[in-house]
């Protein structure tokens, strides 16, 4: 299999290349995390804050030049600037702060030394303070918007805003070098220098120099174009820029590479978004590409003019390493692995999705279709639920559920089973849907949770299409329709709950767990919580699929025959649940064959015969003793 | 117990087979799939056969046949106009004989290795194709184990919030081809499904967690495919049926601790 052959020497040589890299950089990268731990030990955050939050020109280029060395990356820049603004900085402090933030750090200012160079080192940060100080100047020309308050935005508490640690400054730095800094790098870095590798190896020598605009502006623009949706920290892109410029990029090319990505990251944007409107966002875009272009035809003249040589270190790399350098790649690379197998991958994947969710929710749908305006769901905005679609939130007033005209028929089956149903139900209502076994009770709840196409009509759910909506819909299907044999402990059931808010590649986290505990000890199952699910009586089981529903935290919830053979007990727990997400403004529609066992009241009542709405309760109507009955 | 320098890649080999074949069996026993998998094994055979007479890697004609194969039991099992097992049993048996047909004439030992396996024969490209398709189906299992889950216990439910079970299901076919097609390198055609359900039939026995019976089917798989690898080099028999015998005793170990257990409990 030559082809074969061929992939695995290209793979193995771009292996033999991300390590070089490595190992060039590791040192580099060790120093950087030392030094910023040190600093962020010595100044926290709240402190940098107060001293930065003062308006006028002093407190803008004071934030823009503090900026520089301070080691956060995009996602820990955001809540630092809103303290910033919160202790008074103004706009274009706040402004500048968080641009030229990110796109320099003490870590990578020491990586860019180790790979490009001192004069890649000055220009670097002299660009973005530029860059910084331009798009901060821009928003004055910018027509003012009406002052928004600073945004109660969730990030993740550890990124640097205020921590209640009370170790020694040195200490709580050192950890916060060695092990924050390397949580939120870390997943990028190796993705980086893999990239390294792989440009190294696949890109043909000096196919930048001889093809992409011959280096000249040209290149600049691709270069910007590149790295423009480039989601990657400061320190991760700067081996990628240094095999750039293996490849033919000019200095300037590889500058406005390094300042094109971390500037227009998608959490910025939504902040700047926020603090001076989305019409705002197209002139910021504007003046950060225009200065990153003009930062990179600056660096190329004045290398031409004074003779400056800028090469990259990668090509320079000794034969041999030292063992100096060794250590550091180990010391490095055990860091690494641990960040990893802590779930730093994980987190940066989610914050990729939560980007991705935000570019889409800055130019593309409109914002009242924003998933994070949802209470219990803000933070990372966007997810990537099953189905790719994106979850609605309510139309404000809208009824809970409408029903109208409904039909539907299982497949292979000529006649329909249920036809022309209307129901609406308010938000907060209890309705029960009652006919003896076969009128269609279960199958109109499966229509409604999406299980079963309808025929003709329509389901609105919150005013919303109910494709839209199915994350906040809770469906307790009957107990024998599941496998209770399979290896599921309890809590690992009411965990499944969870999985609709989470999509794809997800993993449930510390806050689902926390849900699930709380949910397991509402329904008196925390003893039980470790228990195989078989191992559990009829009523614990029914108790064990409400917990998945109150996990999933829904606003609608489908109960196909809850309290048939259950025991007193679960009877009680359940009724009193059942009560509490009245309280709570949950609607719930509940399925049954005999109204008069429910010992619950309801609101009203949808009479089935034969997928049909009947119009008398069938049975003795005398025993739905508490039950408004409206339909 | 020591391998020779010849079985150090026939080790390996065993280490991968088991590794992809307990993960995916975990399933394929959760999901009452034991007979699928027999039925991939046995239709793999006219690939086997096809690749043979072209001179072409047995790999290649393995997978072909055995994804066509997945495929084809998914289409049959979504028309419900015969019983899944009816379907399945009707097209496997026809594979298996137009394996039977295009083998004939053939030399008996290259028949044998195909119906038995030949551990010890694994050359050192046939390890790589061993080690991707190994990596193609952990990582698929590990990656979507959530929503595998979920669709084994309560398909309803996972259908109602999104996950198209049906796409799940072509996806697990899909993997226990893979899966199959390395573990009829191993064991041969016949013992296949020895490989996929008995370790994780094991394992059901003695657990209650998923992760849990995931890991004990690995490491029962893993340490039976080595030993009974060594066994057939020292008692200079069949190395599939070693294995698969070793895999058994792992077996009946199992389901009498599971039966002290129950007692004492």
């Amino acid at each position: 299999m030559p082809a074969m052959e061929r992939m695995l020497e290209l793979a193995a040589a771009a292996a033999a290349a991300t390590w070089e890299v490595f190992l060039l950089a590791s040192p580099f990268i060790l120093l950087g995390l030392l030094a910023a731990g040190v600093l962020h030990g010595l100044l926290p955050a709240p402190r940098v804050a107060r001293w930065l939050g003062q308006p006028g020109l002093g407190g803008m280029t004071r934030a823009a030049l503090f900026g520089i060395p301070l080691p956060l990356c995009s996602c820990g820049v955001v809540p630092v600037t809103l303290e910033l603004s919160r202790k008074g900085a103004s706009r274009e402090s706040s402004l500048a702060f968080l641009v030229s933030t990110p796109e320099t750090g003490v870590d990578s200012m020491l990586l860019t030394w180790g790979l490009m160079g001192p004069v890649m080192t000055v220009a670097r940060p002299v660009a973005a303070r530029a860059t910084s100080l331009v798009a901060a100047g821009s928003s004055r020309l910018s027509p003012a918007d009406p002052p928004r308050p600073a945004p109660a935005e969730t990030a993740r508490p550890a990124a640097g805003g205020g921590d209640s640690d009370s170790r020694p400054g040195l200490v709580r730095g050192l950890r916060y070098g060695f092990g924050t800094m390397v949580d939120e790098i870390g997943f990028w870095l190796v993705v980086g220098l893999v990239l390294t590798g792989l440009i190294t190896v696949l890109v043909p020598e000096s196919a930048i120099r001889d093809g992409l605009g011959g280096g000249g502006p040209l290149t600049l623009v691709v270069m910007l174009l590149a790295g423009l949706p480039l989601y990657m920290c400061a320190s991760a892109s700067t081996p990628i820029a240094a095999a750039l410029m293996l490849k033919g990029a000019s200095p300037g090319a590889a500058l406005v590479f390094l300042l094109a990505g971390p500037a227009t990251n998608a959490s910025s944007l939504v902040l700047i978004a926020r603090f001076f409107g989305r019409r705002f966002l197209k002139i910021y875009l504007g003046s950060v590409m225009a200065t990153a272009l003009a930062a990179g035809l600056a660096l190329d003249a004045a290398a031409i003019a004074f003779g400056w040589r800028i090469e990259p270190r990668l090509a320079t790399a000794e034969e041999g390493a030292g063992w100096l350098t060794l250590a550091a790649a180990a010391a490095l690379a055990a860091l690494l692995a641990l960040s990893l197998v802590r779930g730093s991958w994980r987190s940066a994947l989610r914050d990729l999705a939560a980007d991705l969710g935000r570019w889409r929710l800055l130019f593309g749908a409109a914002p009242e279709h924003r998933h994070d305006a949802e209470g219990g769901e803000a933070g990372c905005a966007a997810r990537f639920p099953y189905r790719g679609q994106r979850h609605a939130r309510r139309v404000p007033g809208a009824p809970a559920l409408e029903v109208r005209g409904l039909s539907a028929r299982y497949p292979g089956d000529r006649r329909p089973a249920l036809s022309g149903i209307d129901l609406d139900a308010a938000a907060g209502e209890r309705v029960a849907l009652v006919g003896p076994n076969g009128a269609g009770k279960s199958t109109l709840l499966r229509v409604i949770a999406g299980l079963l196409p309808a025929a003709s009509g329509e389901i609105r759910l919150y005013g919303q299409p109910e494709a839209a909506f199915h994350h906040r819909v809770a469906y307790l299907p009957q107990r024998g329709e599941l496998d209770w044999r399979f290896p599921l402990t309890v809590r690992r059931l009411v965990l499944t709950g969870r999985y609709v808010h989470l999509g794809w590649l997800m993993r449930p986290g510390a806050e689902d767990a926390a849900i699930v505990e709380r949910v397991l000890d509402r329904l008196q199952l925390t003893a039980l919580a470790e228990r195989q699910v078989a191992r559990l009586s009829g009523g614990q089981q029914q108790r064990a699929l409400l917990g998945r529903a109150l996990a999933q935290e829904a606003d609608l919830l489908l109960l196909d025959e809850p309290l048939g053979a259950v025991d007193a007990e679960t009877r009680r727990v359940m009724v009193d649940v059942l009560d509490e997400l009245k309280d709570a403004g949950r609607t719930v529609l509940v399925a049954t064959h005999d109204i008069g066992r429910l010992d619950t009241r309801f609101d009203s009542a949808l009479f089935l015969a034969e997928g049909r709405a009947a119009s008398s309760p069938p049975g003795a109507p005398a025993r739905a003793v508490g039950t408004e009955v409206s339909r | 117990m020591s391998l020779g320098p010849g079985l150090a890649a026939g080790a390996a080999a065993a280490v991968l087979i088991g590794l992809s074949c307990a993960s995916l069996g975990v399933y394929v026993v959760l999901r009452r799939m034991a007979f699928v998998g027999d039925a991939l094994a046995h239709a793999v055979l006219p690939g086997l056969a096809v690749a043979l007479l072209l001179d072409r890697s047995p790999f290649v004609g393995a997978l072909v046949a055995g994804l066509v194969t997945a495929l084809g039991i998914g289409w049959l099992s979504e028309r419900q106009r015969l019983r899944e097992d009816t379907a399945i049993g009707v097209l496997f048996t026809a594979m298996f004989a137009v394996g039977v047909v295009l083998t004939a004439g053939r030399d008996p030992h290259e028949v044998n290795a195909l119906l038995f396996g030949d551990l010890a024969a694994v050359g050192a490209d046939e390890l790589v194709v061993l080690a991707v398709l190994a990596v193609v189906v952990v990582a698929v299992l590990a990656l979507l184990h959530k929503e595998l889950e979920l669709a084994s216990f309560d398909p309803t439910y996972a259908e109602a919030v999104g996950i198209r079970t049906d796409r799940l299901r072509y996806l697990l076919l899909g993997l226990l081809a893979l899966a199959v097609v390395s573990a009829v390198r191993a064991v041969g055609v016949l013992l296949t499904t020895a490989l996929l359900v008995t370790p994780a039939a094991a394992a059901s026995l003695l657990t209650s967690s998923l992760p849990r019976m995931t890991a004990l089917a690995v490491g029962l798989a893993v340490g039976s495919s080595l030993a009974g690898l060594w066994l057939a080099e020292e008692l200079a028999v069949p190395s599939g049926a070693a294995i698969v015998l070793v895999c058994t005793l792992g077996f009946a170990a199992a389901w009498l601790m599971r039966a002290a257990r129950d007692r004492a409990g």
